[in-house]
């Protein structure tokens, strides 16, 4: 499970108007007609952090379970190459490609 | 037997048998043997087969440098025919010796199918792109290799330089029958990669797995892979999808068994602290540490040791409130609230959020402090709440929850009090003006609560409950000038109480108390005239008699018109229930209240007959249950039991049906009770604590001792000190025969 902060993309130190906006983002985003799962999920977040006493009460009693793809998540996106990154290594990849294929030919 | 001691044919066969079962070693010796002995045709084919397939053995062992050797001499045995081209062909490719590949292809050419030839231009127009020294010089003419080379370099230079709209023109120049056309797939991909991953998903997936890009192709849509999808790689996939994850997103030996070992270890607290703890280096130190301090609540007791050991420069208030969130995921309650006091005592004043956070830990302990229920509990809850209401006393439920609680654990009068309070704090919020007019009607301050019901009805006029309580109100204080002999006052009041009624409950209720009024002057026939014309509003003779002999009760009139509606009412009880006056007579005797109830419970045992009769009737699921909360509050045990035991037979598995099922069964001192039942009477009794239905629970645990003495169940020691309440209840029930000679005789209402 991530955050409410998470999902709805923001610092956890942001005021009400910060996480009203990045809600009101968030749906327009994922409408409810056609997201309706990831509507849930963000207005369920909305709710849980929409007002300072939501916040506090959050903070003083979560104790959500961090799931494992939260954790892999953390980790894809400190790994995750950006597209500069995959410029720079297409020609290598391709290499180990053409290898891969060349070790399984036959005609 | 050794092969020169074989005839030829035995030789033959023994080698056709190797080659079947694709022993290719085997097969060489036998063949080299049989040529030997018999140099024909179809010997050196048998032989040639065998060299092929040791061959490709070899070549598919990475051991190229052996290939080739045998490769010569299979030249030289079984001469340099097609098949020894083609094997040549693909010993080259394989060992990525691109010149003698080239040379091979050439040679081979015309003996190559379409698609043959498709699959090594491509082939080697990707070693080209990937920076192989291949001979385009060496290609036949007529191959699209050399002739679309420039234009895939130029697509894929662009992209590399991050130029992606010449990229674009450029992978538009290759035509589609062309051996970059594999190619021209991938870069289409890649150059959506980042903006729109699953428009990018669509080109991979379009290229072939025997294509020279599918590699390739894989390990960009890798890069689209989401946490799920790589976290289901490492628990099910195979080893090679695993290496190929390993390698796109750089992850060293270490990191790949953490990921492997994650889905197991998060199935329990403690083991996913441990895994974090010690393998899971590869998150930065912040995310880290945030992870394991949200894994220390589910490490139960362990997180004392862990706090002391590995988190000592945590703050203290922190560590209580971790131990606490432990403890509460234990179970442990009381040493949740304990830790909780802890916390409060060492929270710093200075914090800014110190008053909010006080009152949110306190709110929380109070309803730890319910986890047993408010009966033992109530008196500390309701300190602690009003404790919180010190620190943010704006918080509207925690008004009415400290105002409810008063009234059931400590006094009306508590509560009254507690109700002013948060009416100055809230002035215009219409439920706590609501719980304010309740407290004031409990305390019969009945010109304060018809002020108050003003101020409701002018933020919201259609408010039911307001309204409800507006008349109330007036018939209460109507009684009160009655009884204070202020008969002039008191018909105002209920003249007042007669307007704009619409419950059923209590249409016509105002003109009884009229009639009930005159009687108490001595105006005979005046009193019956308005009580006559109360009951004629309310539509049902039966309903509108016990109205009139509930208000009788109230105003302690003693007249005939009373002898003469009582006379009525046993001659109605006596006929055919009917089911619309059930139903509401049932959500009458549900909600009544405070002297009302008092006062119904003086002649509710001329109902018994009816409502057994009424009870034997088929009840759907909601009319049922209303008819079983009535009974049981009723202590109607008999008709409790024919209601409730259809329907626990329809619905075993509703829990409330099945507690007025055991509770029926309870009557006559639980001589119908079974062993089992004492079990089942602890666990629902428990259910519904938690649920706030007390009441109910109350008998339910009351109704547990019954049965463990009655049936020999030995109480589980940890239970006893809950179920330490008075044992005054499931008195002997006169049978059901009997009522009719005494209709009168109070049934059994110890139980409440």
């Amino acid at each position: 499970m991530k955050t409410p902060f998470e999902i709805l993309g923001i610092a956890e130190d942001a005021d009400d108007r910060q996480i009203k906006k990045a809600y009101l983002e968030a749906v327009r985003r994922y409408p409810p007609e056609r997201y309706p799962e990831q509507f849930q999920r963000v207005r369920a977040a909305f709710e849980q952090i929409a007002t300072e006493k939501a916040r506090v009460g959050y903070m003083l009693f979560d104790t959500t379970l961090p799931e494992p793809e939260e954790i892999v998540d953390r980790l894809l996106r400190q790994r995750r190459l950006r597209p500069v990154a995959l410029r720079e290594n297409l020609r290598d990849l391709l290499g180990e490609s053409v290898n891969d294929c060349c070790r399984n030919f036959d005609l | 037997m050794a092969a020169n001691r074989l005839s030829a044919s035995q030789l033959r066969q023994r080698l056709e048998r190797a080659l079947d079962r694709r022993k290719y070693q085997e097969a060489l010796r036998l063949g080299k043997e049989l040529v030997k002995r018999e140099e024909t045709p179809e010997h050196l084919d048998l032989l040639s087969r065998a060299y092929q397939g040791r061959i490709r053995g070899l070549a598919g062992q990475g051991l190229f440098k052996e290939a080739n050797g045998l490769l010569g001499t299979m030249g030289e045995r079984c001469g340099r025919g097609l098949e020894y081209e083609r094997l040549r062909l693909v010993v080259a490719v394989r060992a990525a010796s691109w010149h003698d590949a080239v040379s091979a292809y050439a040679d081979c050419l015309p003996d190559l199918t379409g698609e043959e030839r498709l699959k090594l231009e491509a082939l080697f127009g990707a070693a080209l792109l990937a920076g192989n020294q291949v001979p385009v010089d060496l290609f036949p003419e007529e191959s699209l290799v050399a002739t679309h080379l420039p234009l895939a370099e130029a697509a894929l230079d662009a992209f590399c330089g991050g130029h992606a709209d010449e990229a674009r023109t450029a992978l538009k120049k290759i035509p589609f029958r062309s051996p970059y056309r594999d190619f021209r797939l991938l870069l289409n991909g890649c150059l959506l990669l980042a903006e729109n991953p699953l428009e990018a998903d669509r080109f991979f997936l379009k290229i072939p797995a025997d294509s020279p890009y599918a590699s390739a192709a894989a390990c960009c849509r890798c890069r689209t892979y989401g946490a799920r999808e790589v976290l289901k790689c490492f628990q099910e996939g195979t080893a090679g999808e695993q290496r190929l994850l390993a390698r796109v997103f750089h992850l060293q030996a270490a990191e790949t068994r953490f990921l492997s070992a994650l889905p197991e270890a998060a199935r329990d607290g403690y083991r996913f602290y441990q895994l974090v703890s010690k393998d899971g280096r590869c998150l930065s130190g912040t995310v880290r540490q945030r992870v394991l301090k949200r894994l220390l609540p589910h490490c139960s007791a362990k997180i004392v040791d862990l706090l002391q050991k590995y988190h000592r420069s945590m703050e203290p208030a922190e560590m209580q409130r971790l131990a606490a969130l432990a403890a509460e995921l234990d179970g442990a309650w009381e040493a949740a609230v304990e830790f909780w006091g802890e916390y409060l005592e060492i929270l710093a004043p200075e914090d800014p959020l110190y008053g909010l956070k006080s009152a949110l830990v306190l709110r929380h302990t109070a309803e730890l402090l319910q986890t047993e229920g408010e009966l033992f509990f109530g008196p500390e809850r309701l300190e602690v709440l009003e404790e919180s209401l010190r620190h943010d006393p704006e918080d509207a439920d925690t008004w009415l929850e400290v105002i409810r609680l008063a009234s059931r654990v400590d006094s009306l009068k508590r509560a009254y009090r507690l109700a002013n309070e948060a009416l100055e704090v809230l002035p215009e919020d219409p439920r706590i003006l609501l719980a304010v007019m309740e407290a004031a009607v409990n305390r019969r301050a009945f010109k304060k609560a018809a002020a108050l019901a003003g101020r409701v009805l002018a933020i919201d006029p259609i408010n039911s409950r307001a309204k409800n309580l507006l008349l109330v109100s007036h018939l209460g204080h109507g009684r009160k000038l009655t009884r204070q002999g202020k008969f002039e006052l008191a018909r105002r009041e209920f003249e007042a109480a007669d307007m704009d009624v619409r419950s059923l409950r209590y249409r016509g209720r105002g003109l009884i108390c009229l009639g009930m009024l005159c009687l108490l002057e001595g105006l005979e026939t005046e009193g019956h005239r308005w009580v006559e014309r109360g009951r004629a509003f309310n539509g049902s003779p039966l309903f509108s008699g016990l109205l009139a002999l509930l208000e009788a009760h109230l105003f302690g009139v003693e007249s005939s018109l009373i002898k003469n509606i009582t006379a009525e009412l046993r001659e109605l009880v006596k006929g055919e229930p009917v089911r619309e006056d059930v139903l509401r007579l049932a959500d009458w005797m549900w909600t009544l209240a405070g002297e009302e109830w008092l006062a119904f419970e003086k002649f509710a045992r001329v109902l018994k007959g009816y409502l057994s009769r009424a009870a034997a009737e088929q009840w759907d699921l909601d009319d049922g249950l209303l008819l079983c909360r009535a009974l049981h509050r009723g202590g109607f045990l008999v008709a409790l039991g024919k209601v409730a035991e259809p329907l626990h037979r329809r619905w075993p598995g509703h829990s409330e049906i099945h507690a007025y099922e055991l509770l029926s069964r309870a009557r006559n001192n639980g001589r119908m009770l079974r062993p089992e039942d004492a079990w089942e009477f602890l666990v629902l009794s428990r259910e519904f604590k938690k649920a706030g239905k007390h009441e109910l629970a109350k008998d339910l645990s009351r109704g547990y001792r019954l049965a463990s003495e009655k049936v020999g169940t030995r109480m589980p020691e940890e239970s006893r000190e809950i179920f330490e309440l008075p044992r005054s209840l499931f008195l002997e029930e006169m049978d059901e025969d009997d009522d009719d000679d005494d209709p009168f005789f109070p049934e059994q209402l110890d139980l409440f």
